[in-house]
């Protein structure tokens, strides 16, 4: 199937190809989601508009604010502070999850030989599982664009687990629904509090939550820059995630 | 590399509060628990570089597993201004602490595989030549924290252990002191070769009034202990003897008084540049006074031990006591005996001012 | 043929109750069987969702969440539009070999896609916010609401056009008939498509399945037709007239052309997930020598495709005894095809590439009993609505 070679030429401008070169050689072949282009965001997003269908993507961020978060992974450390905080404020039972930290063994790696990898529901700009669904139980929120549960809609029929690129959903006995990571929406964004739990409880300042809307924001600054890689994960099912990951 | 197989089953020293789970592709070595989850500290990885016990373990970490992750400031920004793991790894002598965390960071939940076991010499050379003592750990059996780095530097010929220091609370001596442990009395315990009494003259004073001293003439049942360090300090000139110590039972004349050995009245047995005694005793004393002189002699008191008279109320230096017929009248002085009792009364002027 | 309308409707159930009576003491025991079946499955589902709860029940994970029901339902529908579009061959297209067999098809596709609605609806979490939340809040890119809508379409056409067929009202039935072939293709494409249009599933993911779905629903189709039959003669206890061995003659050699296409299909298939990606590899990889090996060599591909395959070869379809043995080899083994095919695109972790500790082995799954009753509960009732329908419904054998 034709992987993304499209949009990747309609990106070109003569001041751009340069940075799409650069990024091309990107070692772990997981590429940005397309939302940045080096050059002006406007034209990188209106072209992506052209590409993708659904007309989702306006000529600017769609969602104010448009929450995502930057996940640095050379910092975390595997020490589950984010797991612990997000069980006890979003009741997360014992037999599901809703962020996990992965762990890789590089035995033959120089120096460091291991890594930790933060993963949760990308809260995609195009969700699979919100296609998938049947119901209309999980949908893309306006305002905010966090992927919402509806939980009484919900039949338990699973095609979103199943279309799911990143493992994010589970079937929570106790809401008789779907549940997944919602930023704390539900606990804490919607009562004031502007951060998310595990954000919060991050010793080593890994994730950083905020708004990519706004040019002030921390995670506008981290995710519009070169010199440090930042790339997004399954970039090749399209489904345009906002959790965005980087080293340095 | 061999060595490490070898320490490897040597008798293990146990650190407490390790926890020692075997598990497969787990990881050996000190696995900290606080204030996160988990960090991994391999002695072994450490121990291959070019530097000894002593560069860590002389005030930067205890040498007991864990202390370290009982202070409150065990932090990452400790590290970054210089303390525990930070003094090294700060980007110069090795890779910076904020710098590939997972390399340290195991995560939550890792497993220690077993007890690690940090490079040490089994057998430890105190001194150098003969004269040292051979140290065997296996012999010691206590934690490293026990004697490390409190009485002993964690490297190999940093300490000098000396003849002065035998008996002190220093050293070895803190727990042989035959109370914890046996007694350093006896050498050849811990001496690798005979410790002999050192030979040749020890001089006592300066010059020619310098007393010498000959282990070889002194060999009291007890051994060294007799004499060191009670009586005498094991450092080389740090013995003063007074003159009017030769009667308060101090230093040689413990030993030196009328009962045990001989009597410190042969002056030239050690003084050699004294004249030979007179039978009874010193010479004559001559008293200058305004009337006629008073000329002592010792002859006259020498059924009478010196301590009788010495060092109170006459001193035994010449010309110190000061003599006063008033106060001999009272008792003081002559007067403590010449009182019409025990000896004829002060008042018989000619008994003593003569020609 | 009775008068139909000059009974009354009591008098009829009346002669359709002794016609079931009367059946004799095997077809009693079957049905009887598949009664207990059903209503076994019955009994399981519900006790697996609403008592001990499907998380423990049934043998799916957050890993695995569609498993051997989901291959169940999607067997039975189709089956379903399978039999709909062998029926539409016969009395919409006007093939004359195809007649005889038609209605018995109509009536089967209507049996078995209720077993398949029986089946997903003991799979579903809360199968009655579906009736209502379908209606109230839609999701138009969904293909699970399409499926949902066109074969409810569907069933109501078929059932439409088989009374009119009763009532021998050929015309009308056709058009009936044609509207519901229609939506059952969309149906099973839709179908096809809630595991084809999910990106993030390589092995899924193409225009191989709704394609895929609609020859293996003729084959399905084809195989059904020639076994009910056979088994409806016997219930009978006719003897197979001549226009009825031409039919299944027909049939049969249908099956053996859509052996060869589905055999094509599945080798094309397979030699092309071999260049895949990693996904499509390792589940290659799994079919050929893995844990589906013995499922795919010995069921798929020996006995549900060779061996039909040379069975009807052979006999060019005039051995109504060896079509009937290769149709039921078709109909087991396609079971079989599904539950694979479910699966399999479940087994490589979506965090395969990360390389990581917790996502280095292939996920596993293995049916439970609950799972595997409400499959039987699902065969029950196809059983035991057939067995019924054969003594209601008289005339079902004739054109």
């Amino acid at each position: 199937m034709p992987k993304e070679q499209a949009p990747d030429r309609l990106l070109e401008k003569p001041e751009n190809i340069s940075e799409l070169d650069r990024r091309e050689f990107l070692k772990m072949g997981l590429w940005i989601t397309g939302a940045f282009a080096g050059g002006s965001i406007f034209s990188a997003v209106s072209a992506a508009a052209k590409v993708f269908p659904h007309d989702t993507y306006a000529a600017k961020y769609p969602y104010k604010p448009h929450y995502c978060m930057v996940i640095r992974v050379d910092r975390c450390i595997g020490c589950q502070l984010c797991m612990d905080a997000c069980v006890s404020v979003n009741d997360v039972p014992s037999y599901g999850w809703r962020t996990k930290i992965l762990e890789r063994q590089a035995p033959k790696a120089i120096g460091q030989k291991r890594e930790f990898v933060p993963v949760l529901c990308n809260q995609c700009n195009d969700p699979p599982c919100v296609r998938a669904c049947p119901v209309t139980a999980t949908y893309k929120d306006r305002k905010n664009g966090i992927v919402m549960m509806d939980n009484k809609k919900c039949i338990g029929c699973k095609i979103c687990m199943a279309a799911c690129p990143y493992d994010a959903r589970y079937y929570c006995e106790e809401k008789g629904a779907i549940d997944k990571c919602d930023f704390c929406f539900e606990t804490r964004l919607s009562r004031g509090i502007n951060n998310t739990a595990c954000s919060e409880a991050c010793p080593a300042d890994v994730r950083v939550f905020g708004d990519l809307s706004d040019p002030k924001d921390r995670v506008y600054k981290l995710v519009h820059q070169l010199q440090k890689p930042v790339w997004v994960l399954k970039k090749e099912t399209g489904a345009k995630p906002n959790i965005f990951y980087m080293k340095g | 590399m061999r060595n490490r197989l070898i320490f490897i089953f040597s008798l293990p020293f146990i650190f407490a509060g390790m926890s020692a789970v075997a598990a497969d592709g787990a990881t050996k070595g000190i696995l900290y628990t606080k204030p996160l989850e988990s960090v991994i500290f391999s002695h072994a990885s450490h121990a291959q570089k070019e530097f000894s016990c002593a560069t860590c373990h002389s005030g930067l970490f205890e040498m007991k597993a864990m202390e370290a992750q009982k202070n409150k400031d065990f932090i990452m920004d400790s590290l970054y201004k210089g303390k525990y793991c930070g003094a090294c790894h700060d980007g110069k002598k090795a890779f910076a602490a904020d710098t590939q965390c997972a390399r340290c960071h195991l995560g939550f939940g890792a497993k220690l595989a077993a007890e690690e076991v940090p490079l040490f010499k089994k057998n430890v050379k105190l001194g150098k030549s003969a004269k040292g003592v051979a140290f065997s750990h296996d012999k010691h059996p206590q934690s490293c924290h026990s004697c490390h780095p409190s009485l002993f530097v964690p490297k190999e010929g940093a300490d000098k252990v000396r003849m002065a220091d035998h008996g002190r609370d220093r050293y070895c001596f803190t727990c042989h002191d035959g109370e914890k442990a046996f007694a350093w009395g006896d050498c050849s315990r811990c001496h690798t070769e005979p410790v002999s009494a050192p030979g040749g003259v020890i001089n006592f004073g300066q010059g020619k009034k310098a007393v010498a001293f000959r282990h070889e003439t002194h060999k009291p049942k007890g051994g060294c202990k007799e004499c060191h360090p009670k009586l005498f300090s094991f450092t080389k000139g740090a013995a003063k003897i007074d003159f009017d110590d030769h009667l308060r039972q101090k230093s040689c004349f413990v030993c030196h008084t009328k009962k045990n050995a001989t009597a410190f009245y042969d002056c030239n047995r050690c003084h050699t540049d004294k004249k030979p005694p007179k039978l009874g005793g010193p010479d004559t004393l001559t008293y200058k006074t305004t009337m006629q002189n008073v000329y002592f002699h010792h002859e006259s008191h020498s059924e009478f031990a010196c301590n009788l008279c010495h060092p109170a109320p006459f001193a035994m230096k010449k010309g110190k006591t000061k003599m006063v017929m008033a106060e001999m009248f009272k008792g003081k002085t002559c007067g403590l005996c010449h009182n019409g009792k025990m000896a004829f009364h002060v008042r018989q002027c000619a008994r003593c001012h003569k020609q | 043929m009775e008068a139909l309308e000059n009974l009354s409707l009591t008098d009829q159930l009346k002669s359709a109750a002794a016609r079931v009576l009367s059946g004799g003491p095997v077809y009693l025991t079957f049905l009887g069987l598949m009664g207990i079946l059903f209503i076994a499955g019955v009994a399981f589902g519900i006790h697996s969702v609403y008592i001990e709860g499907s998380r423990h029940a049934y043998g799916t994970s957050r890993e695995v969440p569609l498993a051997m029901l989901i291959a169940t339902y999607a067997f039975f529908v189709i089956i379903s539009t399978g039999l709909c579009m062998v029926s539409s061959i016969g009395h919409i297209f006007g093939v004359a070999s195809f007649q005889p067999i038609a209605k018995r098809a109509v009536l089967l596709s209507v049996i078995t896609i209720c077993s398949g609605f029986l089946v997903i609806g003991l799979e579903l979490e809360n199968p009655f916010r579906l009736a209502i939340y379908l209606f109230l809040s839609p999701n138009f890119t969904s293909n699970i609401w399409w499926m949902g809508v066109l074969y409810s379409f569907e069933v109501v056409l078929l059932i439409i056009e088989f009374i009119l067929l009763m009532l021998d009202r050929h015309r009308a039935s056709a058009v009936a008939g044609f509207l519901g072939i229609i939506f059952g293709i969309a149906a099973i494409s839709n179908l096809g498509g809630v595991f084809a249009m999910l990106n993030g599933r390589e092995f899924w993911y193409g225009s191989y399945l709704p394609i895929f779905f609609i020859a293996s629903a003729v084959l399905m189709g084809s195989a059904a037709v020639v076994f009910f039959t056979v088994i409806a003669h016997w219930v009978r206890r006719e003897p197979l007239g001549e226009a009825i061995r031409d039919s299944l003659a027909a049939v049969s050699r249908l099956a053996g052309l859509m052996l060869a296409v589905v055999i094509f299909l599945t080798v094309w298939r397979m030699v092309t997930l071999t260049v895949g990606g990693t996904h499509e590899f390792m589940v290659c990889k799994a079919f050929v020598s893995g844990a589906f090996a013995f499922n795919f060599w010995v069921y798929e591909v020996a006995l549900g495709m060779i061996i039909p395959f040379i069975l009807l070869v052979l006999t060019r379809g005039r051995s109504v005894g060896v079509s009937f043995v290769a149709a039921f080899l078709i109909i087991f083994c396609a079971f079989i095809m599904r539950l694979d095919m479910v699966v399999a695109g479940q087994i490589v972790p979506m965090y395969w590439e990360l390389g990581v500790k917790e996502y280095s082995r292939l996920n596993a799954y293995a049916p439970t009993w609950h799972e595997i009753f409400v499959v039987l509960g699902g065969v029950g009732l196809s059983g035991a609505a057939f067995l019924l329908g054969e003594k209601v419904f008289d005339s079902l054998g004739e054109a």
